[in-house]
């Protein structure tokens, strides 16, 4: 396999004239499958605005094998994908004992996914070689041990690199 | 000494059509003891930040990238500890039955494989005149020409990329 850069550790990587496009479809696609969600109905967000979950002790325990492979197949998804991000992350911490609220929310993110299979990052060519970054906080915003929540990006140029 | 095993495998294209049948000789890396058949096993691996700062700086200098997938990476590396193998089932030599096989090369299953893999390579690579990444060691820059390294240790292939600019690709690119 040798040639021009384009399907590559499962990312699919367009080189255009204006840029270059990366994307995670066809990896999106086989998980749905895997997981027994690529007929199941669209959603437009993966999560609810009042997203934060807890332990919910009484809930109905759910097999955690299966909730720990949905949590690893999403966080490699992830690496184009930093819209899913905080829902996945919001997920994953309740893997020691997933309840069938935290299933739910999983669902719930890979409904989005099946509204938005086709998204990626967009790398355009620049102007200027310059580095921003933006930060944010959720001061306290945990349910469980009121922990704070933050999140950066950087940019080189108009793209995405963490 | 370890055993050998043989490993099947269909690949399949993209639409899940049988198109090649594989076979490979792995050893069974799990009997493998330590300080005696093996060493040090750690690789890199490379980062995936590291990715995306070179798509982005490509895409911003408008350089076409390129790829490269070394068959049977692990073959190459060569092992600096002695390591004993059985003869693989259905080869064994009817004359001698018991004796076993001294391996000049790593196979794949071996613990230190991908290290060896590495370690091949980066000489190869620093002979050549790259430097090594001081950050990501997986990350080697010559003047003009990029490279990254991968392993990926699931399927125990291992991808090496080249990412080069030549004035002509920037002829076709622009």
């Amino acid at each position: 396999m040798m040639g021009e850069l384009i399907y590559f550790l499962r990312f699919q990587i367009k080189q255009l004239k204006a840029g270059t496009f990366i994307s995670q479809t066809k990896y999106t696609t086989d998980m749905l499958k895997k997981f027994d969600m690529d007929k199941a109905k669209p959603v437009k967000t993966p999560m609810p605005t009042i997203g934060h979950l807890d332990l919910d002790g009484d809930g109905k325990a759910i097999d955690q094998k299966v909730y720990r492979s949905m949590i690893g197949s999403l966080i490699y998804l992830c690496v184009y994908r930093p819209d899913i991000m905080l829902s996945v992350c919001m997920c994953a911490r309740f893997q020691a004992n997933p309840k069938e609220c935290h299933l739910m929310a999983i669902k719930r993110i890979f409904w989005y996914l099946v509204f938005t299979p086709n998204l990626g990052l967009w790398y355009p060519k620049g102007s200027t070689f310059t580095v921003h970054g933006y930060f944010d906080l959720d001061y306290a915003g945990c349910r469980v041990k009121q922990k704070s929540t933050s999140g950066t990006c950087q940019f080189l140029c108009r793209s995405l690199v963490s | 000494m370890i055993g050998t095993k043989w490993v099947f495998r269909n690949k399949e294209d993209e639409y899940g059509v049988v198109t090649r049948n594989k076979a490979r000789l792995v050893a069974k890396g799990f009997t493998q003891i330590e300080c005696l058949d093996f060493g040090e096993t750690y690789a890199p691996v490379v980062r995936l930040e590291s990715i995306r700062i070179l798509l982005a700086f490509a895409a911003h200098h408008d350089f076409k990238l390129f790829q490269i997938d070394v068959k049977s990476a692990f073959l190459n590396g060569s092992l600096s500890e002695t390591v004993y193998v059985e003869q693989p089932l259905g080869f064994e030599d009817p004359h001698h039955p018991h004796h076993i096989y001294k391996l000049g090369k790593a196979l794949y299953g071996l613990k230190q494989a991908p290290r060896a893999w590495y370690d091949c390579l980066k000489d190869f690579l620093l002979k050549q005149g790259f430097e090594i990444g001081k950050v990501d060691p997986t990350l080697f820059t010559r003047k003009s020409i990029m490279i990254f390294l991968y392993a990926k240790y699931m399927l125990m292939i291992l991808y090496l990329v080249v990412l080069m600019q030549t004035s002509v690709m920037n002829l076709v690119g622009s």
